[in-house]
């Protein structure tokens, strides 16, 4: 029995997508034309096809973006708390920053950080 | 009773030890040297690997001159240590049985070797072939003197793998290559019994080993697995509810290792087609040593096989029907090296029932096994190497295709002919001792039916060996080769000439004092056997001389040779009729025919089936593997709720 | 110090990686040695502190026997690996366009595998485990899918990532269910009070569907046929070793160590994947003809043979896989060793290209037969010694009937091997086919491996030694 609210919960959640679906598509009318079928993007009129190749540097400056704010994230908390961790808790931050600043050195070597 | 020393003795490891010396320094340095200096450098290796086997023979038995014999372990190392009490040892055992194997083994193989530095003589490759020729008589001497059964195992393999590579030999010919594969798959499938067997005695082995075990022995040791102690605890122990006990069920796994070693029916389909190997290798591995290791097998382990009744019983059974069924197909081959190989099988089957009507208090069958064993790899070898050195000379195997070759091969002929009549069984040359003896055995031990059988068979070896006889060297040269026939070079004759003096005297040797189990004996001629057993041999030899001594145009050429019997050989023209319409109308038709259709279609089918299902099976399930990573996924989940159910079920 | 090898490992990945940065093209050749001596470095390191039980970290990372013989089998196979990447990224191949480049990634790439895999045996904590899980699988990925421009290496790479991460999530889940149900991320404390839970019924079965992901289980095997196909020839060697020594290393940390009852409990269930999974590995081998494909379904087959020393969860067990892990590292990578070898030379991958080896070139053929021969499990080469003890192990725990299938399968396996023996030595040459060139280290690499392998075989004190380490230690 312990599993019974288990089975109801996994049973509901099923329910729950496939009535909200099953429901709209019953209930809403449906009258497709040229506009209705645009793509939104933000109120402009999009301009040629979506499916276009974007400069893979967009990825790499996302990329690198992404884990800088992790270690930001990181460090606020570190900050919060500097002195109960202590010293030890210093060190650890220190390896934890080479570790990142070793990545920057390989990106800039490597020329992820220009512009091409 | 003292313990059997000497030189030779203590360093019998050497004895295997000097071809494998060979064999690397040959392989590896001689060989892309010389292809000359591999031959000798291999033969002569062979050569005092003999001449330390006949040492050993001496020094053995004149130190146990009349005593019951002891085995002997010079030499042990410690291979595998599963956990304290389970290891499993290398070692070399001399006892008289390994001693006759030694003896043979290396004796046949010195002379093939120096044969083959002749029959190789123009072969590229000859290099190639010493070298395996050379693992081969290591691997077999390995087997030979294993005191356990995992070595007699893994050297069981290594036997295999050697024979593989030979008869493979000539590579370019596809039928050579489907040959050594088929040899090696059939006798690979008769292994895994023989290696379920060993799992089976020794997990067996291990249990009893705590209770009745002795500091010096180890459980997979023949020693330990033959002493009385261990056989009646494994005889009433059972599998589940079966009927069958552990003893029975494991001796009868073994020795479905041992037939398809031995070319027992219906395992036997890889020796016809292993003749697709080089001659000598035929007379090597396929007649006199390689073959008879199952026959060795249940020597070694005679004591166990006597312990199960049943399992002996099939052993008796599965070789009188082998030694009855080859020797009518003989009848009508036409290779003669086809007709050689069934008569091996033929042979081998005498042996293998000869150790089956043994028993420990009537073990005269058991010697006389290990005679023939010992006579037939002299005369069947000797046999091999006339017919390669006619071959050599005439280059067909057709027997229709031979003809009139007394006088061009004057002493392949000879040499051919005491074979034969060693082979037919006819006084006194070796065939006809050994032969006697198992006839014997089995009519004492009370198995009429299989005496019975072995008398026919006598006859009909006489008839099959006489047939290719005359028709390869009586009447007129019937082949297409126009170039002068000659006879093989001085270096081939010696070995065809000391076989065939050994085929003379092998009989003489007074086997009952060598190899026996309890009292020594001496088997004189059994004249109740040897008569029938005689006369139907030379029955054999007159319907075989009626039949085939003139080329098939007998009618004509009769009257011209025995003019004054003219009415008599109108008589004889009546039975060869007669006789034709029998073997044709009849006989081939609805006996022999049958039986070789059998043997293709369902005997070979069989395996040539269970490899089909294999692959079938494989190219159904590759299926399955559609590519596609969603399919992948779907099965990653049902795999995973297939652990759920089953420890759902566990703990239900 | 016990992290000490952990720790010569990651200063050497970082080392590689910042050199690689101040070097030109040229003398890149410098990197290879620099990987392999900081492996040997690590194995020095390792091989002095002997096995020896240690605790640090918090407890979340400790030293045994048993992860001591497991790490020797990651830096061995880590090693060899590189010694057999060498050609193909320093350029010297036969066939221009099969190079591939950035050889100070790759070689950091595959240090950080290892790296994850010797972390994994030692973690003692629910997170440790998982994070080193990751870090020894994740890096594969991008090894698989390393020659960018090849299709076939990036839907491998692709179909990787995806089962992968599948993989990984449904392991996640089941570690997630596990602290749950423990309340405490330290491995000690799950015990058998937890076997009657429904749940833990759960959690298991996703770690152990994990687990079937990395070891090559059927039916968790699909991924590896496709990958193994489409990645380059060395990382599919070490995938089908070192990747799968990670999932032993696995399945031992969470089945044996701390479940050590159940697994016994589980036995017929553990010796039905054994037998699924050899005999569709050994069946499905036979119809294949690319020669990558062909040794991605003799390593499924060979996984099952090693699953059976967990059949009955024997102590036995666990020195008859680690032995049986060794050699099949030896053997299985002397194998590749060849492959990797001919398609440097040839750009060839068919099981029909390597018709005529043994006459243009007799020792890779020889190598190669042996190493084929040991798989296959032929008496004197060591992979028969490594399958006797781990039958024994399933006789001794009374399957007779797996004993059975296995040797079925041992024969079936023979014919197979025995087709590319047959390519080699008995199927004649191509008209144009000439002699191969081989480098000196390639050379070596190949000498040492099947003098190890031989001997391996032959000489027992090697497995007396694990039995001894590890069932001491077993037994406290």
């Amino acid at each position: 029995m312990d599993y019974f609210f288990v089975l109801l919960f996994s049973g509901l959640a099923v329910l729950f997508i496939l009535g909200g679906i099953i429901l709209s598509y019953l209930i809403a009318p449906h009258r497709p034309n040229r506009i209705k079928n645009t793509p939104y993007e933000c109120g402009e009129i999009p301009l040629g096809s979506a499916w276009i190749q974007f400069n893979v540097g967009y990825y790499l400056f996302a990329l690198l973006f992404l884990i800088f704010d992790v270690e930001a994230a990181f460090l606020y908390p570190w900050a919060v708390i500097l002195r109960v961790v202590g010293f030890p808790g210093l060190l650890e931050v220190g390896i934890f920053l080479l570790v990142l600043i070793l990545g920057l050195i390989y990106a800039r070597k490597k020329g992820a950080l220009e512009w091409v | 009773m003292t313990e059997p020393a000497g030189i030779v003795l203590k360093n019998a490891w050497l004895i295997p030890a000097i071809p494998l010396a060979s064999f690397v320094l040959v392989g590896l340095v001689v060989r892309p040297l010389s292809r000359r200096l591999a031959g000798i450098v291999a033969t002569a290796a062979i050569f005092v690997s003999a001449a330390m086997a006949w040492i050993l023979a001496w020094e053995y038995f004149s130190a146990t001159p009349h005593g019951e014999p002891t085995a002997v372990i010079p030499w042990t190392f410690e291979w595998l240590r599963y956990q304290t009490g389970l290891t499993v040892k290398l070692g070399v055992l001399v006892d008289p049985l390994s001693i006759l194997l030694m003896v043979v083994v290396t004796t046949v193989s010195a002379l093939v070797h120096l044969y083959s530095i002749g029959y190789m003589h123009d072969d590229e490759g000859s290099g190639r072939f010493f070298t395996w020729m050379n693992l081969f008589t290591f691997s077999m001497l390995g087997l030979v003197v294993a005191p356990n059964i995992v070595q007699m195992y893994v050297f069981w393999e290594l036997v295999g793998v050697s024979s593989f590579l030979l008869i493979g030999y000539y590579y370019q010919k596809p039928s050579a290559v489907a040959a050594s594969n088929k040899a090696f798959i059939v006798t690979r499938f008769a292994d895994l019994g023989f290696m379920i067997g060993i799992l089976i005695l020794g997990f067996y082995g291990f249990r009893l080993f705590s209770e009745l075990g002795d500091a010096g022995l180890q459980p997979f040791d023949f020693a330990f697995l033959t002493s009385p102690a261990v056989l009646e605890r494994l005889a009433t122990m059972h599998l589940g509810t079966c009927d069958i006990s552990i003893l029975t069920l494991s001796m009868v796994l073994v020795f479905m290792g041992a037939a398809g070693k031995s070319a027992m029916f219906p395992l036997h389909i890889w020796l016809p087609d292993a003749m697709e190997g080089p001659t000598p290798v035929s007379a090597l591995i396929h007649a006199a040593t390689m073959v008879v290791a199952g026959v060795y097998l249940v020597a070694r382990l005679f004591a166990a096989f006597a312990a199960s009744g049943t399992a002996l019983m099939v052993v008796a059974y599965v070789g009188a029907f082998t030694c009855l069924f080859a020797a009518i197909i003989g009848l009508t081959q036409d290779d003669i090296k086809r007709v050689l190989a069934f008569s091996t099988l033929s042979q081998l089957g005498y042996m293998m029932f000869a150790l089956g009507v043994a028993t420990v208090g009537h073990p005269l069958g058991y010697t006389a096994s290990m005679f023939h064993l010992f006579t037939h790899a002299f005369f069947k070898s000797l046999l091999f190497l006339a017919a390669g050195a006619v071959i050599h000379a005439v280059h067909t195997n057709n027997i229709w295709e031979m003809g009139g070759l007394v006088r061009k091969l004057p002493i392949t002929h000879a040499t051919f002919l005491v074979a034969t009549l060693a082979i037919a069984g006819i006084w006194p040359l070796a065939g006809f001792f050994s032969k006697d003896e198992i006839l014997g055995a089995a009519l004492d031990g009370g198995h009429p039916v299989i005496f019975a059988v072995g008398l026919l068979v006598a006859g009909l070896t006489a008839l099959y060996m006489f047939r290719i006889y005359f028709l390869t060297f009586w009447g007129k040269f019937r082949g297409m080769v126009t170039d002068p026939v000659h006879e093989v070079p001085a270096l081939m004759r010696v070995p065809l000439v000391i076989l065939a003096v050994a085929s003379i005297v092998a009989g003489f040797v007074p086997m009952g004092r060598f190899v026996r189990i309890g009292e020594e004996h001496h088997a004189g001629i059994n004249l109740a056997v040897a008569i029938p057993a005689s006369i139907l041999a030379l029955i054999g030899i007159g319907l075989a001389w009626i039949l085939y001594s003139a080329d098939g145009r007998r009618a004509a050429q009769c009257t011209v040779r025995m003019g004054a019997f003219y009415t008599v050989i109108k008589q004889k023209f009546y039975i060869d009729e007669a006789y034709l319409f029998v073997t044709r109308r009849i006989l081939f038709r609805f006996v022999a025919r049958p039986i070789a259709w059998f043997d293709r279609h369902v005997v070979d089918g069989g395996v040539n089936l269970s490899g089909w299902i294999a692959r079938t099976t494989g190219s159904v399930l590759r299926h399955l593997q559609t590519g596609q990573v969603q399919v992948y996924g779907v099965w990653f989940v049902g795999g995973a709720l297939l652990v759920l159910l089953i420890l759902w079920a566990g703990w239900r | 110090m016990i992290f000490l090898p952990e720790l010569i490992v990651v200063v050497c990945a970082v080392a590689i990686l910042l050199t690689d940065l101040w070097l030109d093209e040229r003398r890149r050749v410098i990197l290879a040695p620099m990987a392999a001596i900081g492996l040997v470095v690590a194995m020095a390191s390792l091989i002095i502190s002997v096995p020896q039980n240690g605790l640090t970290l918090g407890g979340r990372f400790s030293v045994d026997p048993v992860g001591w013989w497991f790490k020797v089998f990651f830096l061995l196979s880590g090693l060899i690996t590189i010694l057999i990447s060498l050609d193909l990224l320093d350029g010297r191949v036969g066939v221009r366009m099969r190079g591939i480049g950035f050889r100070g990634e790759y070689y950091t790439v595959l240090l950080a595998t290892i790296l994850g895999m010797m972390v994994l045996v030692s973690a003692r904590d629910l997170i440790t485990l998982y994070v080193s899980l990751e870090l020894a699988t994740m890096p594969l990925f991008v090894l698989t899918a390393w020659r960018r421009d090849d299709a076939q290496s990036g839907e491998a790479g692709m179909k990787y990532v995806i089962f992968g991460a599948m993989a990984s999530a449904c392991m996640l889940y089941g570690l997630g269910l596990l602290y749950g149900l423990t309340g405490s991320t330290a491995l000690t404390a799950i015990d058998r009070q937890l076997a009657n839970m429904p749940a833990f019924w759960l959690a298991t079965a996703m770690l152990v569907a994990g687990i079937g992901f990395k070891l090559t289980i059927v039916p968790f095997h699909f991924w590896a046929a496709d990958v193994y196909q489409g990645a380059p020839a060395p990382v599919t060697a070490y995938l089908s070793v070192a990747s799968k020594g990670a999932g032993l290393a696995f399945a031992f940390q969470i089945l044996y160590r701390w479940m050590d009852g159940w697994i016994a409990d589980a036995a017929v269930g553990v010796a039905v994947f054994a037998a699924l999974t050899m005999t569709l590995g050994n069946t499905v081998a036979i119809v294949q003809h690319n020669i990558k494909r062909f040794m991605a379904f003799s390593a499924i087959s060979q996984a099952g043979y090693l699953v059976m020393g967990f059949v009955g969860g024997l102590p036995e067990g666990i020195p008859a896989m680690l032995f049986y892990l060794l050699v099949y590292a030896v053997t299985n990578l002397a194998v590749f060793a060849c492959i990797v070898w001919f398609s440097n030379q040839t750009g060839k991958e068919q099981i029909e290209d390597y018709r005529g080896l043994a006459r243009t070139n007799p020792l890779i053929a020889l190598t190669m037969m042996l190493g084929l021969f040991s798989l296959a499990g032929i008496p004197p080469l060591s992979g028969f010694v490594g399958k006797f003890f781990l039958f024994s192990v399933a006789s001794k725990a009374g399957f007779h009937w797996l004993v059975a299938v296995a040797a079925v399968n041992s024969t079936i396996s023979l014919y197979y091997y025995l087709r590319i023996v047959r390519q080699m030595y008995i199927e004649p040459a191509d008209k144009d086919s000439t002699r191969l060139p081989i480098t000196p280290t390639l050379a070596a690499t190949l000498m040492v491996l099947s003098a190890t392998q031989l001997l391996m075989g032959i000489i027992p004190s090697l497995y007396e030694t694990i039995s001894s380490q590890t069932l001491a230690w077993l037994a406290r």
